[in-house]
């Protein structure tokens, strides 16, 4: 994956490839996918804006985060140059893009028989970020790569809403009484999503409906599905048990099913009032030329100022570029004032036989497909869980790093175990975590280890850090203080802070550190302890513990 | 609400509502569609438009300083170090692209401040073509002598550059243009909401650009729009006002040309908030308006609003 910056588009990501825990190598599944309007009309027909077309979801709107907004994530640089009103160049360096990996919840779960298995799965996904504020509204482009392939695509718009409606009928009351109105509006997104399934330079894209026919069967109505292929460019619509995919012909899974990209909406509105909104979705072929739905920014001759039903001018399908559509009308509330709570519209692409079995299956169910079921060798209680837990991290040469999250049930600091990438070659978990002690009660096997895994493929240094716990002894005016990372002893330092001021920083030797206390006056003192961080572990504190001088 | 167009606009802007005005750049017709309309959001906090991004230079001072063909203290160099096709491009890469496209350009052009040459716009990262990915970049510039933007991509390996040229293709404006047509409706009898909206807000005389936190957008009428039915042929700065402390202020538009200085500058457009557009539309006198519109009509243009 790459990701860089349009004065326009804001965060383009470019060249997503996915490679599940049992592939060889990554496979392409976008050329890019980047936002391209956000236009937002107000319902009194008064004013609107686009802006996206208007100001830019980049240049020098895009914004420098705050490490406070990347929790537990990595901010990347971006640089960003302008002119001022004197004609002076200015370039900026700012922390724009915010990487992280963040818990998804159930992957999976079953439960057998024999030895009482629970086969369950916590999923992770990478997300990428970036913001652009323009004025009174800012922006979080935000795409969401999911373990299993999946891909979110999602605007968040927050910052300020100014009262200037007039009644319910375009707005909603907000200060006392019924006297100052947020006028409601319309936020329309578009993403232009180009695809390169696989690298395959012939694609196809098809419509897919499901109807009931009318008739009963022995216990529910019958239901019939019907492949509708759209050979030419076209603007859709979404219906009831209605969805598109793209798919590569070519390119057949091990079970000699083409591999696709679904796609899934939420909620939708479009805005009826601009012809090309109308349309949840339009698939166009490939031009470099046609990159904005609507006021196409360009100079090229014939191809500025066009809308998406301008490019929809009967040419064959083979290289899809997908206008994702997702309206949102906002109907503002009384918690929607300064500063107003962020609201999504976004949609996912999700993998259709891109695999030919679910990629993330642990090895116990990794082969089986269709009717072909295997029975599972009779584990030994330990073994199931830890082979579920190393069959999934590899790593290859491009640029791709594994990450490996654990989830445990039990109330200990988590570990974060970070695996050795290899070029090339199947990499092993190295830092691999001491089980927690035993909760009393009955835990699975693969609580007892304490490992799910889960491989992302990302940046370079995007691997998941692991968490230190840090601990801190106050005694006969000492302070030692212990950090361990995965129940092994921490390397590096610790600053040891007496009301927030930091008295001393300590380096730690085998994971400890102790220190003779400064000289205090009579009082009560908060000393915590705050562990520096590493290339491999977080940064973490110990909660405040009061000293007592007298 | 009340309607404002029964002539209590004031108490409506004193209840800080939003009011947007539209100030045309335009470069030969004199008209400056000013729009005038409420709603919406407002202002850009600390963006590169706002006049706050560079406090040393006030506003009108800045202004007074005629523009350079490229900007001081800028590489022009061809850098040591091209990068990848999808990498992100870097300030020297920026810097060798506008002097290649300066140079294609040759003389000619006009800029907003009146000045000979071509008004710098914006530079991105050139669309590439997947098989045969090239590093290069797109300088965007808009010349008020012929209302055309001009697009240039420039290879950064070869040096080569393309020039195209089109009207009615209207790119966000520079913040040098937002400073101007801002200037331009401070001076204009079309500012005067502002104005009033502003010492109502703050209870201060809002005397200058730097007082203000704003953002211009480039904006654009289409076939239904009342007011400012010029805008997209010629240049029109949106703007969203408000306070430094983030208090909206009502929005106009304007346009930073000389030429349109001389005219008058700014004139309400039709297409106002909750009542402006009767109160404003007398004041509407174009000459060429209806001709215009028309002429619009013909053309298959952007998407037109259905219903609005």
């Amino acid at each position: 994956m790459c990701w860089g910056h349009h004065s326009l588009k804001g965060l383009v990501i470019s060249k997503v490839a996915f490679q599940g825990p049992k592939d060889t190598a990554p496979k392409l599944i976008l050329d890019a996918i980047n936002t391209v309007q956000m236009n937002v009309p107000y319902d009194n027909g008064a004013i609107e804006y686009d802006d996206v077309l208007q100001y830019g979801f980049g240049g020098n709107y895009l914004k420098g985060l705050d490490v406070s907004e990347c929790p537990d994530g990595e901010l990347r640089n971006a640089t960003v140059n302008w002119e001022t009103s004197t004609s002076v160049y200015r370039e900026e360096v700012r922390p724009a893009l915010c990487i992280r990996e963040d818990d998804t919840g159930t992957a999976y779960r079953s439960q057998y028989r024999s030895n009482s298995q629970i086969l369950a799965k916590q999923g992770t996904d990478l997300i990428v970020s970036a913001t652009a504020a323009i004025g009174n509204y800012e922006y979080e482009m935000r795409y969401s790569f999911h373990d299993d392939g999946q891909i979110d695509a999602n605007l968040g718009a927050t910052g300020e809403a100014i009262p200037f409606g007039e009644g319910y009928q375009n707005g909603w009351p907000v200060g006392t009484g019924e006297a100052d109105f947020l006028m409601n509006h319309y936020h329309s997104a578009v993403w232009r999503v180009d695809f390169g399934l696989d690298g395959q330079a012939q694609m196809k894209a098809e419509q897919w409906d499901t109807a009931p026919t009318g008739q009963r069967g022995s216990q529910s109505a019958i239901y019939n599905t019907t492949k509708t292929d759209l050979p030419t460019e076209k603007a859709l619509n979404l219906s009831n048990r209605r969805w598109f995919r793209v798919l590569a012909p070519a390119s057949l899974n091990a079970d000699n099913h083409p591999r696709s990209y679904e796609f899934v909406y939420g909620k939708n509105d479009p805005y009826s009032s601009y012809p090309h909104l109308k349309y949840e979705l339009a698939f166009s072929q490939y031009r470099a030329c046609e990159q904005f739905p609507m006021r196409n920014m360009t100079a090229v001759a014939g191809c500025g100022d066009k809308t998406t039903l301008d490019y929809l001018d009967g040419e064959n399908l083979t290289n899809p570029v997908a206008w994702v559509n997702v309206g949102f009308h906002h109907v503002p509330r009384d918690e929607d004032q300064s500063p107003m709570p962020i609201h999504w519209q976004g949609f996912s692409l999700y993998p259709r036989d891109w695999h030919s079995n679910n990629s993330q299956a642990p090895a116990v169910r990794s082969a089986w497909n269709g009717r072909n079921m295997p029975a599972a060798p009779t584990p030994t209680p330990s073994a199931t869980a830890t082979a579920t837990a190393t069959a999934t991290a590899t790593a290859t040469a491009t640029a791709t790093a594994t990450a490996t999250a654990t989830s445990t049930a039990t109330a200990t600091p988590t570990t974060m175990a970070t695996p050795t990438t290899t070029p090339g070659a199947t990499a092993t978990p190295t830092a691999t975590t001491t089980p927690p002690p035993a909760p009393a009660t009955r835990t699975s096997a693969a609580a007892e280890t304490g490992e799910a895994t889960a491989t992302l493929q990302v940046g370079p240094t995007a691997a998941r850090k692991a968490t230190a716990s840090v601990a801190l002894k106050l005694a006969n005016g000492k302070a030692s203080v212990t950090v361990l990372t995965g129940g092994k002893a921490a390397a590096g330092k610790v600053a040891l802070k007496v009301n927030g001021k930091t008295v001393k920083t300590l380096t730690l030797k085998q994971g400890k550190a102790t220190a003779a206390l400064p000289k205090l006056r009579a009082g009560a003192y908060k000393v915590t302890a705050s562990y520096l961080g590493s290339t491999t572990t977080w940064a973490a504190s110990t909660k405040a513990k009061t000293l007592k001088v007298k | 609400m009340k309607d404002p167009s029964d002539g209590r606009a004031a108490a409506w802007l004193s209840r800080r509502s939003v009011l947007a005005v539209m100030v045309g750049l335009a470069a030969t017709v004199g008209l400056v569609a000013a729009l005038l309309a409420t709603g919406g959001a407002v202002s850009g906090q600390s963006g590169p438009a706002s006049a706050q991004a560079e406090p040393e230079v006030p506003v009108e001072e800045a202004l007074a300083k005629p523009q350079t063909p490229l900007p001081e203290g800028m590489p022009t160099e061809k850098p040591k170090a091209i990068g990848k096709p999808l990498d992100p491009l870097s300030g020297e890469e920026v810097g060798y692209a506008r002097g290649l496209a300066l140079t294609a350009a040759g003389t000619g052009g006009e800029r907003v401040d009146g000045s000979a040459g071509l008004q710098y716009l914006s530079t991105d990262l050139a669309e590439s073509d997947a098989e045969a990915p090239k590093r290069a970049v797109t300088v965007n510039s808009y010349d008020y002598a012929t209302d055309e933007l001009v697009t240039q991509v420039v290879d950064l390996q070869s040096g080569a550059v393309d020039t195209k040229r089109a009207k009615g293709v209207q790119l966000p404006p520079s913040k040098r243009e937002v400073d101007t047509a801002m200037v331009r409706l401070l001076a204009d009898p079309e500012g005067q909401a502002l104005k009033d909206d502003y010492k109502a807000t703050t209870g201060v005389a809002l005397t200058s650009p730097d007082q203000l936190d704003y953002a211009g957008g480039a904006w654009v009428a289409d076939e239904k729009s009342e007011g400012g039915e010029q805008c997209g042929e010629h240049r029109c700065v949106f703007f969203q006002i408000r306070t430094e402390d983030g208090r909206g202020l009502i929005m106009l538009v304007g346009v930073p040309h000389p030429a349109a200085a001389k005219r008058g500058g700014i004139r309400p457009g039709g297409r106002g908030g909750p009542g402006p557009p009767r109160r404003w539309r007398p004041a509407l006198r174009w000459p060429e308006r209806r001709a215009r519109a028309r002429r619009r009509r013909r053309r298959p243009r952007r998407s037109a609003p259905a219903s609005r």
